[in-house]
């Protein structure tokens, strides 16, 4: 073989004959016997994993939507219960209330419970939502390498 | 090959495409340093990807192009995921020569594990270059299609690839 093409980027040589003459020469690798039929089946089990792998991730945006919906419909359930008994007292007030209101001690005892329900509620939300999120998270994890193994 | 026969994935057309390309796509495998069941197994992946790809193949470019540009995308994964590359365990170049002195034979033999270990050492774009354009005899533009770069981004992976081979192999009696 002689490549004297002007678009090589060096001048051929007899060691590029050599070289090239040396690599032609290794017997080509022998395919396997069955190595269509395995494809097709590889290939054919890798559609179905990518389809089964598009229905979960479909069916854990859904679940996630339908999560994020309920937090947000209790959420705002307490919220509107709570503030039609009478509101939310402002942390700072509650505080103001407890030192200053020494007469008034069933006041400051309503307001420091409604306070610490108010605390509760916002724990709960919170906390449902990065169990939403982990679970979420943790189900995709467990799943998504399955469509590149 | 009928492509439509293809894009409708039959099982007879795809047997003829495996049949066709094999050789091609396992001897990048080999360049890439992959052996034995692991080589049947890229090989195997690569044509499992270029299945499921069939129906939406549009022709654009040459049937033998884009099989192995994907071929070399899959061949890259599997040579990442099998970290110890086996680097000789080749049959030994024209075992029945008989001009061979049993020396000259033993030389030949080492030369040509060296140069497949070098081969198989070299970045994957250079070895694939290397493969494409010595062993395969393909155009520059043609490896640039299935790498898919620049004309000149393969000059300069054949230069260095070449140089590093050479420098390889000088030290060898036989390629000297």
């Amino acid at each position: 073989m002689n490549r004297e093409d002007s678009k090589l980027p060096f001048e051929w040589t007899a060691a590029d004959d050599r070289l090239g003459a040396m690599l032609r020469a290794q017997p080509e690798p022998m395919p396997a016997s069955n190595l269509a039929h395995r494809a097709m089946m590889l290939g054919k089990a890798r559609v179905e994993e990518s389809a089964k792998l598009a229905r979960f991730a479909r069916l854990q945006r859904v679940l996630t939507a339908i999560a994020a919906v309920l937090i947000l419909a209790i959420g705002g359930w307490i919220f509107r219960s709570h503030k039609a008994e009478g509101g939310f007292q402002p942390w700072s007030d509650t505080g103001v209330s407890e030192t200053s209101t020494t007469v008034s001690s069933t006041d400051t005892g309503s307001s420091n419970s409604n306070g610490s329900e108010w605390m509760l509620v916002g724990t709960v939300l919170v906390v449902a939502s990065v169990a939403v999120v982990t679970a979420s998270k943790a189900l995709g994890d467990e799943r998504t390498p399955l469509a590149y193994s | 090959m009928d492509l439509d026969r293809l894009r409708r994935q039959e099982p007879a057309a795809f047997a003829e495409l495996v049949k066709h390309h094999q050789p091609i796509l396992l001897g990048l495998g080999q360049s890439l340093g992959l052996r034995g069941a692991d080589l049947d197994d890229a090989a195997a992946e690569a044509f499992a990807a270029v299945y499921r790809a069939l129906p939406r193949f549009e022709g654009k470019s040459e049937l033998g192009t884009w099989i192995y540009s994907i071929g070399y995308r899959v061949m890259l994964k599997a040579r990442t995921r099998v970290r110890k590359l086996a680097m000789p365990e080749l049959p030994a170049i024209d075992p029945t020569d008989p001009s061979q002195s049993a020396e000259d034979k033993i030389e030949a033999d080492e030369t040509a594990e060296a140069l497949w270990a070098a081969v198989a050492t070299l970045e994957p774009r250079q070895a694939a270059t290397i493969e494409f354009f010595y062993r395969r005899q393909w155009p520059i533009d043609q490896i640039a299609r299935v790498l898919e770069c620049p004309e000149g981004t393969v000059k300069t992976l054949l230069f260095r690839a070449r140089e590093r081979l050479h420098t390889i192999l000088s030290r060898q009696k036989t390629f000297q």
